[in-house]
């Protein structure tokens, strides 16, 4: 019966084959959710740092200065490099995606007001209020952005469980009454906090390996402290995560299937590591080498996650579509195309990020 | 640190911004030229064998491509204009304006050249929507043309004959007309689709010509999968479904193309007759599908929603 509801698939064919659509949706997602990390768990750790400071020069504030100074280019690059999965999830999963839009319809499109309001504040706190910043500001974008990934977080859901439809349309069940939306949202916003806590680290032992200031010490202390505590309590969300999926899910993911059950363990294992990582840092200020290593083992346990949850995603909606037998029907030279415009649009923003980069290091 | 894209003028980043900023608008201009633009006039998009040639090569492709980059140029004209406006006085300032208003009335001949290009190689249909008075399209394509007009005249007297005029309000007037331009423009070249969204492929409703046959003959609402769900199987009901599954997407019900006027007072086995007549569809609207019994319940719905005869 689940099965009425969804929508027929478009009746023209994929224009390429589903694998390569599958490929790009996964790593346009893991650069998406690496931008969106920053901005939302930067903005986050500098509101609360912000809103604790005493007085305007101390080095809470001054993290929010810091993080102003990113949040323009980071949510920009949050928002362009969503766009990408975006359209790659409603090339290969619309029949779901978009009815888990229209179910939540309102919600799903105050999500752009609140993006508008939240970039706006992030200005508002550099330019309008004082030259010194009001940290309320910081936090008012804060709240827009978690409330950002909690609608983004509802509609994921909603479209792995179209059992639920009906019940949400009729209005006889609340569209977040499933049991894994918390729990998924806490994934979203600990990863969040435990990258952007560790890209601080990152950025403080750098700047502070170039030119030293009492703010890098200081902030790679509270980076690795955030980035130790959220993948911590990761640790424990994820347990939850996975003790509520559902049963075939759960089965597949745990011994049931090989390829699932591999990509589970690696995945704890990997944040396993970060966590063991993060907790030898003693000495934030001598141990650059160790910060990169556990940062290179936290982008590695990221991009882990981000597989495992296009494999759940799979899993949830065996029962109702395989990518591999969608029709698709290649078209050579628009495919090409596309390729060779991808890579060059790719060069054109790693030139400008570089020129750019190099640019202010002549500055300084 | 600023969005990067910002810094990159100052560090000779301004020809590779232009190169990218066109390089966009082809391709840009490729894929909904591809997909839609193309399909007003050539029906074989739909078959989707030659889409790349036809992507770039139909005959609406270049007057959209030149009617959009005079827009472009409009809009970057005017907005200069409103960001001048807002800069503190200078001695410079009048010969920025001008400067400005040079690539603004640029946009606007490249744009003026596009559309009367543009509306040359649409179908005959399409352009029946458009200009005679009175039709569709008619009031849309005159606010068009007058605020290209007045902004004509705004940008020539103050950008050239008196720029001691030239201000915020100068600024946001002529933001707001070169805003009206644009908003017409794609209004009319939208509407212009009518009664398709693909020309001879799929109707502004979203169902597809090669499946009227089968809605006719196994109902419509087989394809309207959420049609009824959580509702009393009533006439009213049934039909109410049957028109947001066919006609709800251009037509409200007291607003925009308003549908209560045109059945007030109707009674529904003359509504029926009337849908009947309408099965071989109007200029500018898709046929009206379902089986005998839908259009029943249709005219029904119709019937209660102007209040019955009176």
């Amino acid at each position: 019966m689940t099965t009425l509801q969804l929508p027929a698939f478009d009746p023209a064919p994929l224009p390429a084959p589903a694998w390569l659509f599958h490929l790009l949706l996964v790593v346009t997602f893991f650069v998406h959710v690496l931008f969106m990390n920053v901005t939302l768990g930067g903005t986050v750790i500098a509101a609360l740092h912000g809103l604790l400071a005493k007085s305007s020069d101390a080095p809470g504030r001054r993290l929010g200065r810091l993080m102003v100074g990113f949040l323009p280019a980071s949510i920009s690059f949050t928002i362009t490099t969503g766009v990408a999965p975006l359209l790659f999830i409603q090339v290969l999963y619309s029949q779901f995606f978009y009815p888990a839009t229209i179910l939540v319809g309102w919600i799903w499109l105050i999500l752009l007001v609140l993006l508008i309001a939240g970039y706006y504040c992030v200005y508002l706190y550099r330019y309008k209020v004082s030259a010194r910043g009001i940290p309320a500001w910081l936090a008012v974008s804060g709240l827009c952005f978690l409330t950002i990934a909690a609608i983004q977080t509802l509609v994921n859901v909603l479209q792995l469980t179209p059992g639920r439809w009906i019940a949400v349309a009729t209005g006889s069940q609340p569209a977040f009454g499933d049991p894994t939306m918390l729990p998924r949202l806490f994934h979203f916003i600990l990863g969040s906090v435990a990258v952007a806590g560790l890209f601080l680290a990152v950025l403080a032992v750098e700047k502070e390996h170039r030119m030293p200031d009492p703010l890098n010490p200081w902030l790679l202390q509270r980076g690795v402290s955030w980035a130790l505590i959220a993948t911590a309590l990761q640790v424990v969300d994820g347990l939850w995560l996975l003790s509520v999926l559902p049963r075939d899910a759960q089965a597949a993911l745990m011994g049931g299937r090989a390829s699932e059950t591999t990509l589970l363990v690696s995945g704890i294992a990997l944040g396993l590591l970060t966590l063991i990582l993060l907790s030898r840092i003693m000495n934030p200020v001598q141990e650059r080498r160790l910060i990169h290593g556990t940062a290179a083992s936290l982008l590695l346990t990221l991009f882990s996650m981000v597989v495992l949850r296009d494999a759940a995603r799979g899993l949830y909606l065996a029962p109702f579509v395989r990518l591999r037998e969608l029709p698709a029907r290649t078209q050579v030279d628009v495919l090409v195309m596309f390729l060779v415009l991808f890579v060059l649009g790719l060069t054109i923003v790693g030139w400008m990020l570089w020129t750019v980069a190099r640019e202010r290091r002549a500055v300084a | 640190m600023d969005y990067p894209l910002f810094l990159l003028p100052h560090i000779g980043g301004n020809w590779l911004i232009g190169a990218t900023a066109i390089l966009h608008v082809i391709i840009a201009h490729f894929t909904i030229g591809g997909g839609l633009l193309i399909v007003v006039t050539e029906q074989r998009a739909a078959r989707r064998d030659d889409l790349f040639r036809m992507g770039f090569f139909n005959p609406t492709y270049r007057p959209s491509l030149i009617l959009r980059t005079g827009i472009a140029l409009m809009l970057a004209g005017v907005y200069g204009w409103l960001v001048t406006a807002r800069m503190p006085e200078e001695p410079r300032r009048p010969a920025l304006v001008r400067y400005l208003s040079g690539w603004t009335l640029a946009g606007i001949v490249l744009a003026l050249v596009g559309f009367v290009w543009w509306q040359a190689n649409i179908p005959a249909e399409a352009r029946d929507l458009i200009f005679p008075a009175g039709s569709l399209l008619w009031r849309t394509f005159v606010a068009g043309v007058a605020a290209l007009a007045l902004l004509t005249l705004l940008v020539a007297i103050i950008g050239y004959l008196a720029p001691r005029g030239f201000g915020l309000t100068a600024g946001i007037a002529a933001l707001i007309l070169a805003a009206i331009f644009f908003g017409s423009y794609e209004r009319i070249r939208e509407g212009a689709r009518k009664p398709y969204v693909i020309h001879g492929y799929m109707y502004s409703n979203g169902i597809r010509v090669d499946e009227v046959d089968r809605l006719n003959r196994e109902g419509l609402l087989t394809k309207a999968r959420w049609a009824g769900v959580g509702l009393a199987a009533t006439p009213t009901v049934k039909g109410e479904q049957v028109f947001q599954a066919q006609r709800q997407m251009c037509h409200s019900l007291d607003g925009y193309l308003a549908i209560r006027p045109l059945v007030a007072g109707q009674d529904a086995e003359g509504l029926t007759a009337f849908l009947d007549a309408l099965r071989g569809g109007r200029p500018g609207m898709p046929p009206i599908i379902g089986t005998e019994e839908e259009i029943k319940t249709l005219a029904a719905y119709l019937a209660w929603l102007g209040g019955g005869p009176r």
